[in-house]
């Protein structure tokens, strides 16, 4: 009996040692851990907290080929011309004046004298011959820049303040791509390492208004002011990138105020940024960039070498609906390739509207109709059944695929949907394995030249692969490059764009404008043609 | 003894060479490769066309053009002198990228499996000792149900509702360290990195709980039924001694066995958690470098993972058969 | 032995309360998975108009989506089609979307909300059953077939057959799992038949094991030598009495790994690699929930607490299976 009692008394007393010892742990820790928000220190009025959703793999711009490098060098590195932020026209940066050949085909820059590179050495002609010798070089990994430099000859120095691009071809853009070539600083890559993995990838030194501080990789970027800058000092005095893999992580840390900086997708800026307290903190702001989406027919695939099949398939698709609903009406529906608010945009052409009964007699004429009563179209014994193949990364490709899947399966089209990851994704396209697919194409620079995607030698190996080829087209994108004459390429832009609109290779869909919260801790934060630039902002007083 | 290690060291290598070799064939056979990724994103996202030229002067570059036992030969011939090559991603060694992953995946799974033991086993006892009371069942139902909510909805949820503006702001969103911390002493920086932490390791330990809490009643169970722990009580021993110094010692053994084969686990990460929370360890470094078909630094974490692993499951049988001496060696291969 | 066996099995396992609700959930769930499309459908079971009698929803079962010619295009749930029509209990499809109806909460309407495309949670919900329910069933299936054959074949014949089966076993194991589900998943294309191939190709070591080990374990025992002593060499016999003792433990592993499979899937799905739009699936519901999670909670907590349920039950039966299988309670009948 005696045993019983203390067996049970003992046990008692070490069960509830052992949930007080945890009990109290535990509240011990939350106290400590609540209470300590108030030691932590302010944050830097002055400094700028930006948003980066993957880590760039090097900040050394020859080889660098992502989004998140392009990002931050631009704050860092210069180059010889830049373009105006509202107008898009060219402007000295690193060039003080620059001399056009008469036959266009060299280019004379003349460099500005007294630019020093952030660690004090001068930046002369020698910088920009290395450069341009390292991306041309093949043991470097610059693929992605060679393409765009390979109608230049020879880059060579005159003197130490002056270079000199040779042409073979004349080429409208010509100033703008030469002009803007990374440009890296010979006297610290050169020191006989492999270029490509040089130890200033991880440390770049440039001749911009920031200088890089620090990496800390997986967390964050630093950069500060440059202060051998040359230019107008700006504001902000340390710009901090974040490496946030989750997006919506991201979204929770800009309500919090860690970061202050980020693009919204469509359905954060209708429903999830509209309370009274998110617009007293962060402006809302929307600008349209040149960047449009498309789905893209493989002309090689038996079903869409018929342009009629092609145009039932646009008209099929209600872009207004999805445009109005899915993307809250953000954005335009777009007939062709161009800026919509540039100048080789033809706004005379009206888009396709949506008409799945002017579909169903077009495929008829094409030879599709059920011909066997089984819900299904088909053409010589030949079912019309297709595969989407699009990348996993892509909500709006899934979403746009399943509405497709929908509507097409009404017209009696079956239409499955691959949906693969990013590298495999990639191979397919470049293999040209694919019936169609969902892709967008971005242009940050406003280029317009077509001739990657469009012009019929890009169909093996290029750009080009959903296999558009049109004679005409050809003819007026080889033309174009040679005219000088903006008004007089414009017009010329605007026939491919009536042949692209009758011919239908892509179904264009829409040019979705940037929507970007930014904190109102900063002020004179202007949209340029160009987006955001916040070497202009400044900081808001506080009281 | 020797015999045995050293038989089972050769086989070891033997398993190992396997493994690397399937890992670099699997590599090399999946679609798309670094160079198709890297001009790609170019290509699909910018206007650029690559010419065939240029894609195979970067594949040479990358010793991709080589056929897959070239290319393997090679990797082996760098790798029994222990150099592990570069990330393509950035040119850093890859020795190097793994160093600043591993510690934080390391610290994460060593917090985490402390605060698996210090719950589960004193949960574990009283569950056996209190067996079929009220405890026993409300603790088993409990730590059940903590075992079948998925990693990653909870993961969100405690995102959600305990660190953003919207709800409670108890904790930061992710990420190890706070902005100020590279300027603060290091007591401070020691709690801010503590407070980060807080959250992921909840994600990562509440479901395993049961486990462990279960293993642990069950083999006290086992011991306590026997005949000398009867003979202990009998003895007069007070209960508490009977529970602690008899029966717990006993049921020990198992559990440092067990502890052998989680050891492989502490140097892998979890992808899910370390996503949802920004944070830097192996397991982003494994699922990035597969994406990205970065191929020497997926051969090293599989490397290393393997070899962990297989030393792992050599511990854990010495271990077993050292402590229980009729367990012979020899039928365990 | 068997068939007693068995019987005292269950009637150990009725025993406990939970599991049987367990095995209820289980059932039911099964049943909704099944029935799918006779629960929720845009088109009525049957609609009677001027005389005549139509069955579109069995018309279009049977004939694989396809429509009386007569009501080809026609959305009965409108009003102006007059007649008498008798509609599922959920009158939506899982793939037809509304985009006026975009992320909306629980209402008369939509029962359980909308997701972002505007398609009914509830419809989709009853079909992201199939996805779990034939997962878990067919992938574990698919192991434990392999790993009991493999198993068997390792511990019957033992020496080098088993030497070499015991060495792909270990390569398997310690093979990171993450990164050749991908890989797989990247040459086949990710779909529900891929998914689970990759889980039953990984998995069967487990299983492999544990029956290796019985054969192992009863290689030895009396009856065997004894029979063999008499002349019975006959490996049929052997197999007979050998397998049935596997069988236990592999039936509560099988048990657990359904539960596991419905996880991994949904971990699959979360990271963009599972099942292809718009077939639902709970892991992708979940995962494209992420974007809204601070407004949709219906989003986030319907399919996670779907899954929960489901893995519960599963956890449950096989937890119970666990002890009712125990010798020692059965002996104590």
């Amino acid at each position: 009996m005696t045993m019983t009692r203390l067996f049970n008394h003992a046990n008692y007393m070490t069960e509830l040692k052992i949930h007080i010892r945890l009990l109290s742990a535990i509240s011990g820790l939350l106290f400590f851990f609540t209470g300590c928000s108030g030691i932590f220190p302010p944050k830097d009025p002055y400094t700028l907290n930006m948003y980066l959703g993957a880590e760039p793999d090097t900040l050394n711009p020859i080889i660098a080929t992502d989004a998140s490098s392009h990002a931050i060098n631009l704050r860092i590195y210069e180059t010889l011309v830049d373009r105006d932020y509202d107008t898009l026209d060219v402007i000295p940066m690193l060039a003080e004046r620059w001399e056009i050949s008469h036959d266009k085909l060299r280019f004379r820059f003349f460099l500005k004298k007294g630019v020093y590179w952030s660690d004090g050495v001068e930046f002369t002609a020698d910088d920009v011959v290395y450069s341009y010798n390292k991306i041309m070089d093949p043991k470097v990994a610059s693929a992605q820049l060679k393409v765009y430099y390979i109608d230049i000859k020879s880059c060579r120095k005159i003197n130490k303040y002056t270079v000199e691009f040779l042409y073979a071809r004349p080429y409208y853009l010509a100033l703008i791509f030469c002009g803007g070539m990374p440009i890296v600083p010979k006297h610290i890559f050169d020191d006989g390492t492999n270029f490509n993995a040089q130890k200033n990838g991880r440390f770049p030194i440039g001749t911009g208004p920031y200088r890089f501080e620090q990496w800390d990789t997986g967390k964050k970027i630093v950069l500060v002011r440059n202060g051998l800058y040359r230019g107008k000092k700006p504001v902000i005095r340390k710009v901090v990138y974040k490496i946030i893999f989750d997006p919506s992580a991201a979204f929770q840390m800009l309500k919090k105020g860690d970061i202050d900086v980020m693009g919204l997708r469509e359905i954060e800026w209708e429903r999830q940024t509209n309370s009274e307290r998110f617009h007293k903190n962060f402006y809302k702001l929307k600008y349209y960039l040149s960047t449009y989406s498309y789905i893209g027919w493989n002309e090689a695939r038996g079903f869409f070498a018929d342009r009629r099949v092609r145009l039932a398939m646009t008209l099929l698709l209600n872009r207004k609906d999805i445009l109005d609903k899915l993307l809250f009406g953000l954005g335009k529906i777009v007939v062709g390739p161009f800026y919509i608010f540039g100048k080789s945009y033809d706004h005379d052409i009206k888009p396709w509207p949506y008409d799945p009964a002017k579909a169903e007699a077009l495929l008829e004429k094409a030879g599709w109709a059920d011909h066997d009563g089984d819900g299904v179209l088909d053409k010589d014994g030949k079912k019309f059944s297709f595969t989407f193949t699009i990348s996993s990364g892509s909500r709006f490709a899934e979403r746009l695929g399943s509405i497709m899947k929908e509507n097409l399966s009404k017209a009696g089209i079956r239409m499955d949907i691959n949906k693969f990851e990013w590298a495999v994704f990639l191979q397919k396209i470049q293999g040209r394995n694919f019936d169609a697919t969902s892709l967008g194409w971005s242009d940050p620079d406003f280029q317009d030249d077509p001739y990657q995607i469009w012009h019929s030698s890009q169909i093996k190996g290029g750009s080009n692969f959903i296999g558009f080829s049109n004679r005409e087209a050809d003819r007026i994108i080889e033309r174009a490059r040679l005219e000088f004459n903006e008004k007089k390429r414009i017009r010329m832009y605007h026939r491919f764009q009536e042949i692209l609109h009758y011919e239908q290779p892509y179904t264009f869909l829409f040019t979705t404008p940037a929507l970007v919260a930014v904190s109102r801790r900063f002020t004179n934060v202007k949209v340029h043609t160009r987006g955001l630039n916040f070497l202009e902002w400044q900081v808001k007083k506080t009281e | 003894m020797k015999k045995y290690l050293a038989k089972r060291a050769l086989l070891m290598i033997l398993t190992l060479f396997l493994i690397t070799l399937l890992s670099y064939t699997i590599i090399r056979i999946a679609p798309g490769d670094y160079t198709t990724l890297k001009l790609g994103m170019q290509g699909a996202l910018k206007t650029g066309s690559i010419s065939s030229e240029a894609i195979e002067q970067e594949r040479k570059l990358y010793g991709l053009d080589k056929p897959i036992i070239v290319g393997y030969a090679d990797w082996l011939a760098k790798f029994v002198r222990l150099d592990f090559g570069r990330s393509r991603k950035d040119g850093r060694p890859v020795l190097t990228r793994i160093g600043e992953a591993l510690p934080i995946t390391l610290i994460l799974n060593a917090i985490s499996m402390i605060i698996i033991y210090i719950i589960s086993i004193p949960m574990g006892i009283v569950s056996a000792v209190k067996k079929d009371k009220a405890f026993d069942r409300v603790s088993g139902v409990f730590l059940f149900i903590l075992y079948s909510l998925p990693h990653f909805w909870i993961g969100l949820i405690l995102l959600l509702y305990m660190s953003s503006g919207e709800y409670l702001n108890l904790f930061p969103l992710g990420g190890i360290h706070s902005d100020w911390a590279a300027h603060a002493g290091s007591i401070p920086r020691l709690l801010d990195f503590c407070w980060h932490l807080v959250l992921p390791v909840i994600t990562l330990t509440y479901g395993e709980f049961a486990f462990l809490a279960r293993y642990t009643r069950a083999t006290m169970l086992e011991v306590i039924n026997q005949q000398y722990i009867m003979t202990a009580r009998a003895k007069g021993l007070a209960e508490k001694k009977v529970i602690f110094v008899h029966a717990f010692r006993n049921s020990l053994i198992p559990l440092i066995t067990l502890m052998a084969t989680l050891l492989p686990g502490l140097l892998g990460g979890t992808v899910i958690v370390e996503s949802i929370f920004s944070i830097p360890g192996m397991g982003l470094l494994a699922y990035e470098s597969i994406l990205s078909r970065d191929i020497p630094v997926i051969m090293a974490i599989t490397t290393i993972s393997a070899i962990l692993t297989l030393l792992g499951i050599l511990v854990a049988d010495i271990m077993y058969s050292l402590v229980d001496p009729r367990i012979r060696l020899e039928a365990k291969i | 032995m068997k068939a007693g066996y068995w019987r005292l099995v269950w009637r150990e396992f009725r025993k406990n309360r939970l599991a049987m609700g367990g095995l209820v959930m289980v059932i039911l769930l099964i049943l909704t998975a099944l029935c799918a499309p006779l629960i929720a459908n845009n088109r009525p079971y049957i609609y009677i108009t001027g005389g005549k009698v139509y069955l579109p929803l069995f018309y279009g079962l049977i004939f694989n989506g396809a429509e009386y010619p007569e009501l080809k295009g026609k959305d009965l749930r409108k009003k102006e089609y007059k007649g008498f029509k008798l509609f599922p209990p959920v009158a939506y499809s899982y793939s037809e979307y509304d985009l006026n109806y975009i992320v909306t909460p629980p209402s008369s309407k939509h029962l359980l909300g909308t997701d972002e495309q505007g398609r009914d949670l509830l419809a989709r919900m009853i079909y992201g059953s199939r996805v779990s329910i034939f997962i878990g069933f067919i992938a574990v299936f698919i192991y434990v077939a392999i790993g009991i054959i493999i198993g068997s074949i390792a511990g019957y014949y033992g020496g080098w057959i088993d030497m070499v089966i015991s060495r792909v076993i270990e390569v398997i194991m310690c093979f990171p799992t993450f990164f050749l589900i991908l890989t797989i998943l990247a040459l086949w294309g990710p779909s529900l038949v891929s998914v689970m191939l990759v889980i039953g190709v990984t998995s069967w070591p487990g299983i492999a094991r544990i029956v290796r080990g019985e054969f192992l374990r009863l290689r030895e025992m009396d009856f065997v030598i004894a029979s063999k002593a008499i002349g019975a060499v006959d490996p049929w016999i052997i197999f007979r009495h050998i397998l049935p003792n596997a069988l236990a433990p592999v039936l509560v592993s099988a048990t657990f790994g359904i539960a596991s499979t419905i996880l991994i899937e949904s971990s699959l799905s979360f990271l963009g690699f599972g099942v292809q739009p718009p077939t639902p699936s709970w892991g992708d519901i979940l995962s494209q929930s992420r974007d809204f999670m601070d407004f949709a909670w219906w989003l986030t907590f319907i399919p996670g607490f779907a899954i929960f349920i489901t893995i519960t039950a599963y956890n449950l039966i096989g937890d119970a299976l666990q002890d009712a299988m125990d010798p020692k309670s059965l002996r104590r009948k």
